[in-house]
């Protein structure tokens, strides 16, 4: 499984690489955005799985290992950046950088961040194989580099973009983004195996989407903690560029379904018990969780960077492939 | 005539329970009080599903709109511009309202419970009846003593 | 040991409790009930001279008291995370803690209701911070953060009462049947004729989902609020928007370390060493850790973004707490909240009891004066150089607020002897 998973996530890279040299630039900020999202994925159900690990959470048991097994594909995500490096012109700081924001450090550090994240989770589930000691200590290096990794990937990939407007939240808010996701992709996966061992998988079902109702809530804190603030404040600095996102169409009207699909829909599906265990409402929710996701980082980005819808769809299912081949397979697979 | 069933051992209190139902005793017939909440025992007796959601609900939703009620009806009540905040300030009253709907929500949910269970238990308290940390079934034979 | 034995020496065990207190008791009651009546005396004197009595005055019109109604707020916070919110995460160490844990939320928010009284100086007028309709045909300005506190910290006290009750009652029917004479019938009244009926237990456990799923956004809310109180303002150090997730980290930072200074004496005072166990001290250490982390990102991610904005308010604001006027507090702050606690990284002292009441101490220190340092230091140095002036506490200060502390030992205290410290009911029902 491991071998085959790491075939896939070079067969994207590569293929990336192709798209990206066929658009020469002109795809902009389209391969952030799918690897915001793939990214949020992969990390976010290994940093769940890691959470529930050090929490001594019971309920994720049965998935576990099928989650924890999705760490190759982390290794794809720094050759990834490496790649969109060719696009930094979009940013706004390139003709004047500082120290903070300068081309080179910038690539070195994320792309060594995102490599990190990567080995950590090898060396956590590698010696949690091994049944070592080690592992709880890996485990915590994981979740600490997941946390840095997906703060750095808000303040410098998308917040940047509108230097030197500061948010943050922002940081915090974008990890927390990644563990929702990983939950919406953990309630599809719990859902699939649900059909073949209900016994099994029916209780992690449920908890999944409880948790995902309890993260819309979450989400919803946190945006609106700080959208709060900068209305209220209504300082110059940074009320500009929340009204462009939201008074301004179609970034007013793509605010509105981002609101609507991660917390308004999911809460309001989900509210009801007997829907926590349907496929239906379980699917709607985590679609649309994961829908607004994607839109919300168009919202954030569109205004300040151009973004080639083509190259997007491409780039998104390419990256989406891998994953979603490996969240579709059996569950006897053995991790090799 | 009650007839008193008492256990140490919750297995041994479910186990009574079913053989009690099994054999044809009315659910009705039978008073059974724990120590701590068994789950078991609602699925046994076919209890029906509690009522007090709709309480919640009810008080939640009360919350909700008495929040945004009062707040922009005050507002429009008296229209002073403060801070350069439009007159009816959405953002501001959701607040209110979300704190108005927690607290109405699980203040008229205790009040639900209080009258689901008919507490206070007037005549139980003057007459000061206990309950222990057994299992006790109590069956209604419906025989004269 | 059979069920029905291991329940007859848990009830005994944790009514004894409640029985005669020691002289250690009387002591430590005594003690803080003076400190109690040095806080009401200080407040009086304060009534009588007016606010100028007190430290503040311009640039720095919030200063401890302020600081005291965050603190106490935040401290009651872990208590409804205990009780609500591992209820819901299905967290069995949690029964050992949770009837402590909403005591103690219960009297801090008592006690925190009391500071916005105390600031307001002519404290007779606090009525005119809630609705009423009037001559004046005034409202209340919905728009305030000010106001948000009223009704959020209200709801607060309310659940959190109705909470706790909740959680009291089938305990309050065990103590009724083994206490005698006046503390009998209170507890006859109190437990409304509880019988645990099949039917009273159904409704029973609905109530405690919907309290306990209310109070969880209830709990993320509440901080929130407060600490909007600062972030909806425009200067350095205040206007930021991590404040929300940061205060509530670090309410609940301040009230784990409150349960564990509360409660390792006691459990030793008590005797309940079989029902809370290290095990359990354990797990809420590992929660102290979490939060600490949370409240150590925080910090990093404040003072690495001012500088990445190049505001040179924010980034001479953030200079200053550093090496300011008050920077030693802000040091000390930093070595309490984010440098000490790493050390339970180690599983060793986790598990060591006197290491976290000690740890438990540094960190309420570390709390009370991140909480200072943050509202003093903004208000100290603001846009305008013209406006800047320092703060010191004066005696009425200090003594409100070690009046406060007071206030909230005795009020616990009293509580561990006139009610049930652990929660009988639910021990026995994971002890099945």
């Amino acid at each position: 499984m491991s071998k085959r998973v790491t075939t896939l996530a070079a067969a994207a890279v590569i293929l990336t690489l192709a798209v990206e040299w066929a658009f020469r630039g002109a795809s902009g900020m389209a391969l952030v955005v799918a690897v915001l999202f793939w990214a949020a994925i992969c990390q976010g159900m290994v940093a769940l799985a890691a959470a529930a690990d050090l929490s001594g959470a019971r309920w994720f048991l049965p998935l576990r290992e099928h989650l924890m097994g999705i760490y190759p594909l982390l290794f794809a995500f720094p050759a990834l950046f490496l790649v969109f490096s060719a696009n930094l012109f979009v940013y706004p700081w390139m003709e004047h950088p500082t120290r903070w924001l300068a081309p080179n450090f910038f690539v070195i550090r994320n792309a060594a961040l995102l490599l990190l994240t990567a080995v950590a989770a090898h060396l956590w589930i590698r010696a949690d194989r091994r049944g070592a000691r080690s592992a709880k200590v890996f485990c915590t290096l994981y979740l600490f580099s997941f946390v840095v990794t997906q703060s750095l990937m808000a303040f410098d990939w998308v917040m940047s973009l509108e230097a030197p407007w500061i948010n943050t939240l922002f940081g915090a808010y974008f990890f927390i983004e990644a563990l929702y996701l990983g939950i919406a992709a953990t309630a599809l996966v719990a859902l699939l195996r649900a059909r073949r061992d209900p016994a099994r998988y029916r209780p992690v079902l449920v908890d999944a989407a409880k948790l995902i109702f309890g993260f819309a809530l979450l989400w919803a804190g946190q945006i609106f903690a700080q959208y709060l603030t900068i209305w209220y404040g209504n300082i110059p600095e940074e009320v500009g560029y929340v009204y462009k996102r939201v008074a301004v169409q179609p970034y007013g009207a793509m605010a509105v379904f981002v609101l609507l699909a991660m917390f308004v829909l999911p809460f309001g599906i989900l509210v009801a018990r007997a829907a926590k265990t349907h496929p239906v409402p379980i699917v709607a929710a985590a679609g649309l969780v994961m829908a607004g996701y994607v839109v919300e980082k168009l919202v954030f980005i569109l205004p300040a960077a151009p973004v080639h819808p083509v190259a997007l769809a491409l780039e998104f299912v390419i990256l989406g492939a891998p994953v979603a081949c490996y969240l579709c397979a059996r569950p006897d697979a053995p991790p090799s | 005539m009650i007839r008193e069933y008492k256990f140490d051992d919750k297995a041994a209190f479910l186990h009574q329970l079913e053989e009690l139902v099994r054999s044809g005793v009315h659910p009705r017939r039978l008073t059974v009080t724990t120590p701590f909440h068994v789950h078991e025992v609602e699925h046994i007796l076919h209890l029906r599903p509690s009522w007090l959601k709709l309480f919640t609900l009810f008080g939640a939703a009360a919350g909700l709109t008495a929040g945004f009620a009062f707040t922009i009806g005050t507002a429009l009540d008296w229209p002073l511009r403060t801070g350069g905040k439009p007159i009816v300030a959405l953002p501001t009253y959701i607040i209110v309202a979300f704190e108005l709907t927690i607290l109405f929500g699980g203040v008229i949910s205790f009040l639900g419970f209080l009258f689901l269970s008919r507490f206070p238990d007037i005549p139980a308290i003057v007459a000061g009846t206990e309950c222990g940390p057994e299992f006790i079934i109590r069956e209604d034979t419906g025989e004269a003593v | 040991m059979s069920l029905g034995t291991y329940f007859d020496q848990l009830e005994h065990d944790v009514l004894a409790a409640m029985r005669k207190p020691s002289k250690l008791y009387w002591i430590a009651l005594v003690v803080s009930a003076a400190a109690f009546a040095l806080g009401l005396g200080c407040w009086g004197w304060q009534i009588y001279e007016g606010l100028g009595v007190a430290g503040i005055r311009s640039p720095v019109g919030w200063g401890v008291y302020i600081t005291d109604f965050v603190f106490w707020v935040g401290i009651a916070h872990s208590g409804t995370l205990i009780s609500a919110v591992l209820f819901l995460f299905r967290a069995k160490f949690r029964c050992s803690f949770n009837r402590s844990a909403e005591a103690m939320t219960v009297i801090a928010v008592m006690t925190a209701g009391l500071f916005p009284l105390i600031h307001l100086g002519r404290c007779w007028f606090f009525y005119w911070l809630m609705p009423y309709p009037n001559q004046r045909h005034l409202w209340v300005n919905f728009r305030s953060p000010l106001i948000w506190d009223v009704f959020a910290v209200s709801t607060y006290f309310t659940i959190s009462a109705v909470f706790f009750f909740v959680g009291l009652i089938p305990d309050l029917a065990i103590a009724r049947r083994r206490f005698t004479g006046w503390r009998h019938w209170v507890f006859r009244i109190l437990s409304l004729g509880w019988q645990g009926t099949a039917e009273q237990w159904k409704h029973y456990a609905w109530l405690y989902m919907f309290l306990a799923a209310f109070a969880t956004p209830l709990v993320i809310s509440v901080h929130s609020v407060v600490s909007w109180d600062f972030a909806m303002s425009v200067i350095p150090g205040w206007h930021t928007t991590i404040f929300a997730p940061y205060f509530v980290a670090g309410a609940i930072f301040s009230g784990t370390a409150m349960v564990i200074t509360l409660v390792v004496p006691m459990r030793r005072i008590l005797g309940l060493d079989n029902y809370i166990t290290v095990d359990h001290f354990e797990a809420i250490a590992k929660i102290l850790l979490f939060t600490s982390l949370i409240v150590s990102y925080s910090y990093i991610v404040e003072f690495v973004l001012a500088w990445y904005s190049g505001n040179p308010f924010e980034i001479a604001h953030f200079s200053f707490r550093a090496v300011g006027d008050y920077r030693y507090l802000y040091w000390l702050m930093l070595f309490c909240n984010g440098l000490l606690p790493l050390t339970l990284f180690v599983k060793r002292l986790r598990r060591n009891l006197k290491y976290l009441f000690v740890l438990s101490l540094f960190v309420n220190v570390g709390m009370w004066l991140e909480r200072f340092v943050i509202i003093v230091s903004s208000l100290a140095r603001d846009f305008d150089p013209y406006n800047w002036g320092n703060y010191a506490p004066r005696f009425v200060e200090i003594g409100v607020t070690i009046g406060s502390f007071g206030m909230f030992f005795m009020l616990f205290l009293i509580f561990t002897k006139m009610l049930p410290v652990l929660a009988i009911a639910e021990v026995k029902e994971h002890a099945s």
